[in-house]
C-alpha cells in the first residue's frame, strides 16, 4: 500500500513539474528568442530553419543600437521618472495607510471611501483629465508632467492600509508607553513590520513606471524628454529592418527591471510576516 | 510607590465599564485584579497606565495626581496579554527600545537591558527574534521591556493567558519572584482565581465595573463579602443552597445543617464549599449519585433536597456510586447571605 502511495507521489510530482516546465518554457521562450536575436547577424536572423543560438554572439549589436539613438538620454529620463514616482508613491502610500489604519480624524471613513471610489474610474478617463490639467499648468514636456500625476495611488494605499490594519493595536499602545511618537512608531515599527508589502508596492510601481508608454508619449514631445519605451518605438520606425538592433535595444530596456526584480525578489517571497505575537 | 484610586469611572455610551472604583495599593504590593470577562479589568489597567482617559475620578501615584499625565511620563511598565513584542526586532532591541526613546545612549541601554534580562533569565536569547522564543520566554521579554526603564508601577494584563497549564504555574511563580526581587508595586489582571490567590498580596474582585471586595486572599476566601465573590473563588465551585432558619436551626429541606445559630428566622441563600464537609457518623445522609477522582481528592455529587451538592473527601475514602455517606459541615463554614446577596454571617 505504501508502495502504491509512493508511486502515486512520484507521478504527481512528475506531472506537477511537467506543467510547470511547460508554463516556464512558454513564458521564457519569447524572451530567449529576443536575447538570441539581439546577438545574431542580419543573415542569421532570416536564415531558415532558424537557429536558436547565434554562431558567434554579435555583441557589437548593442554598441550599434546604443549609438543609433540617444538611448543614454532615454535611459536617464526613465530612471529619473521611475525613481521619483516610486519614491513619491512610497511616501504618500505609507503616510496615508498609517493615517487610515491608526489615526483617528473626523471624516476618516468618508475619505477612505472616496479613495476607494477613485479606483472605479477608468484609467483612460484619468488620462484625459490629467492631460488637460497638465496643459493648463503649462507643464508639457517636463519631468513634472511625467512624475507628479503618478506619485500617489489609491490602490496601493488601500493595499497597505489593509496590511497596517493587521498590526495589533497593542503594539501601538506598547510603543506609546515606551515613549514612541506616532511618526517614530510608523517608521520604526509599522514600516519594517510590513516591509514585504512595501517592497512589493515598490516593485509593482517600478515596473509600471518603467514600462509606462501612453502618458509619457502624450506629455512629452522633444527628444530630450523621451523615455525608453517611447524611444524604442521611435527607433523601431527609424531603424526599420534592423531587427537585431531593435532586439538589442529591447533587451536593454527590460534588463534593469529584471535585475531589480531578481534583486528584490527575496523580500517579496521571504514569507508571511513573522509575528512576535501569540493568540 | 503607593497607588490610590478615587471614584474611578469609565463610561462607554451608557455602559459603565468601571464604576466609581476606590482602591489603595501599598508600596511594593502585588495586587490581583480579578473578575469575569468584560468586568472592566483591562479598562482599569488602561486608565492606570494612561492609555484610557477616565470619565471621572482620580488616580494618585504616591502623592502625585497622575490622572492627566500621559502614559510615557507615568513611570509605568505595561505587559499586554499578547506581549506586544516588536516582531522584527531582536530581544535586545525590544528591551532597549523604551530606553533609546528616552534618549539613553546605546551602550548604556544595552548594559541596562542585559542587567534586567538576567533578572528574568533571558540573557542568553538577546540576539533572537521573538518568533524564535517559546511563549514563556516571550512573556519574560515583555516583562523585561516593561521593567528596564525602572518604572514605579508594573501593570500586567492577563500575562499568562497564552501559556499552557504547567507553564502558567511556573511563570506566575516567576513573576512573583521578579516582583519581590525588584520590589515594585504591581497590578496583575487575571480571570483565573487560583492564579490571583496564589501570588497576590491582595485581591480586588470586580463585577460589571464595580469593585466587590478588596482583601488578602485567605481572608477573602473564608469571608467573601457577597455571594458573587463566594461563587467566583474556589474550585470546585461553592454549593449554593436555599436554607430556612427557625429558632436558630438552619435546615435545607429535611436536613438539619446547624443548630443554635444566632440568625433571625426566615429564608436565606447559603453557600457551603465542597471541602467544608467532613465525614461524620452523626451527620446528614448523602446519597452519592456520581463521583469524580481528581487526584488528591474525590469529588462526590450528591443531593440535598432538590439541589445538587458537591462534597469533597479524601481520595483514600472507600465510596462507590449509590453509596450513602454521612457528613456534616465544619463549624463556621456555612456562609449565609441576605436578600441583597451580602454576607450576613458564617455558621
Ligand atoms: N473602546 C471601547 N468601546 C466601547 N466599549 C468598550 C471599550 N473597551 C471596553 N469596552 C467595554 O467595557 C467593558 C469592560 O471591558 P474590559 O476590556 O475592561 O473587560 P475585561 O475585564 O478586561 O475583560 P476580559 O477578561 O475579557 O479581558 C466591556 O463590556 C467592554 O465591552
Ligand atoms: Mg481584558
Amino acid at each position: 500500500m505504501s508502495q502504491n502511495r509512493k508511486v502515486g507521489n512520484i507521478i504527481a510530482t512528475i506531472l506537477k513539474y511537467a506543467v510547470l516546465i511547460f508554463g516556464a518554457v512558454f513564458t521564457i521562450l519569447p524572451f530567449v528568442w529576443m536575447i538570441s536575436s539581439s546577438l545574431k547577424t542580419p543573415t542569421e536572423l532570416v536564415q531558415i530553419p532558424p537557429s536558436l543560438f547565434p554562431e558567434t554572439p554579435q555583441w557589437s549589436n548593442y554598441q550599434e543600437a546604443w549609438k543609433a539613438a540617444p538611448f543614454a538620454r532615454y535611459f536617464v529620463n526613465t530612471l529619473i521618472v521611475t525613481f521619483c514616482t516610486t519614491c513619491g508613491v512610497l511616501v504618500t502610500t505609507v503616510l496615508s495607510a498609517f493615517a487610515f489604519s491608526r489615526l483617528n480624524f473626523p471624516g476618516k471613513k468618508t475619505v477612505f471611501s472616496l479613495f476607494l471610489a477613485t479606483l472605479m474610474i477608468p484609467g483612460e478617463m484619468l488620462i484625459i483629465t490629467n492631460y488637460e490639467t497638465i496643459i493648463n499648468l503649462k507643464w508639457i514636456d517636463s519631468y513634472k508632467a511625467m512624475i507628479i500625476p503618478w506619485i500617489s495611488s489609491a490602490f496601493y494605499i488601500y493595499l497597505l492600509t489593509r496590511f497596517f490594519m493587521q498590526v495589533p493595536e497593542s503594539l501601538y499602545l506598547a510603543a506609546k508607553v515606551d515613549k514612541c511618537s506616532d511618526f517614530k512608531y510608523m517608521i520604526k515599527i509599522m514600516v519594517p513590520m510590513n516591509k514585504q508589502a512595501i517592497f512589493s508596492i515598490a516593485i509593482l510601481n517600478i515596473i509600471s513606471s518603467w514600462n509606462a508608454f501612453l502618458w509619457p508619449l502624450l506629455v512629452t514631445n522633444s527628444q530630450e524628454m523621451r523615455v525608453l519605451s517611447n524611444g524604442l518605438v521611435r527607433f523601431q520606425t527609424e531603424a526599420g529592418s534592423s531587427t537585431e538592433l531593435i532586439m538589442a535595444a529591447s533587451c536593454m530596456l527590460v534588463m534593469p527591471i529584471i535585475i531589480i526584480y531578481l534583486f528584490l525578489r527575496k523580500y517579496i517571497i521571504e514569507g508571511v510576516t513573522r509575528s512576535g505575537l501569540k493568540g | 510607590m503607593d497607588i490610590r484610586i478615587e471614584n474611578l469611572t469609565k463610561t462607554y455610551g451608557n455602559l459603565n465599564a468601571v464604576d466609581h472604583m476606590n482602591l489603595r495599593i501599598n508600596d511594593g504590593e502585588l495586587v490581583g485584579l480579578l473578575g469575569p470577562s468584560g468586568c472592566g479589568k483591562s479598562t482599569t489597567l488602561f486608565m492606570l497606565s494612561g492609555l484610557t482617559t477616565p470619565t471621572e475620578g482620580k488616580i494618585f501615584f504616591g502623592d502625585k495626581d497622575v490622572t492627566s499625565i500621559p502614559p510615557e511620563d507615568r513611570e509605568i511598565g505595561l505587559v499586554f496579554q499578547n506581549y506586544a513584542l516588536y516582531p522584527h526586532m531582536t530581544v535586545e532591541d525590544n528591551i532597549t527600545f523604551p530606553l533609546i526613546n528616552r534618549g539613553v545612549k546605546k551602550a548604556q541601554a544595552r548594559e541596562e537591558a542585559l542587567e534586567i534580562a538576567k533578572v528574568v533569565k533571558i540573557d542568553q536569547y538577546m540576539n533572537r527574534k521573538p518568533s524564535e522564543l517559546s511563549g514563556g520566554q516571550q512573556q519574560r521579554v515583555a516583562i523585561a521591556r516593561a521593567l528596564v526603564k525602572k518604572p514605579q508601577v508594573l501593570l500586567l494584563d492577563e500575562p499568562l493567558s497564552n501559556l499552557d497549564a504547567k507553564l502558567r504555574v511556573a511563570t506566575r511563580e516567576e513573576i512573583r519572584r521578579i516582583q519581590q526581587e525588584v520590589k515594585i508595586t504591581t497590578i496583575f489582571v487575571t480571570h483565573d482565581q487560583e492564579e490571583a490567590m496564589s501570588i497576590s498580596d491582595r485581591i480586588a474582585v470586580m463585577k460589571e465595573g464595580v469593585l466587590q471586595q478588596y482583601e488578602v486572599p485567605q481572608t477573602m476566601y473564608l469571608n467573601p463579602a457577597n455571594e458573587f465573590v463566594a461563587n467566583f473563588l474556589g474550585t470546585p465551585e461553592i454549593n449554593n443552597i436555599e436554607v430556612d432558619v427557625k429558632d436558630g436551626v438552619i435546615t435545607a429541606g429535611d436536613a438539619v445543617l446547624r443548630t443554635g445559630a444566632k440568625l433571625a428566622d426566615g429564608h436565606y441563600h447559603a453557600g457551603i464549599r465542597p471541602e467544608s464537609f467532613y465525614v461524620d457518623e452523626n451527620g446528614i445522609s448523602f446519597a452519592v449519585d456520581n463521583l469524580r477522582m481528581t487526584g488528591r481528592d474525590l469529588l462526590l455529587f450528591t443531593k440535598l433536597g432538590q439541589t445538587v451538592v458537591r462534597v469533597l473527601v479524601h481520595s483514600y475514602m472507600h465510596v462507590a456510586e449509590g453509596d450513602v455517606i454521612k457528613a456534616s459541615v465544619r463549624e463556621g463554614h456555612i456562609l449565609v447571605f441576605d436578600s441583597s446577596e451580602k454576607l450576613i454571617g458564617r455558621f
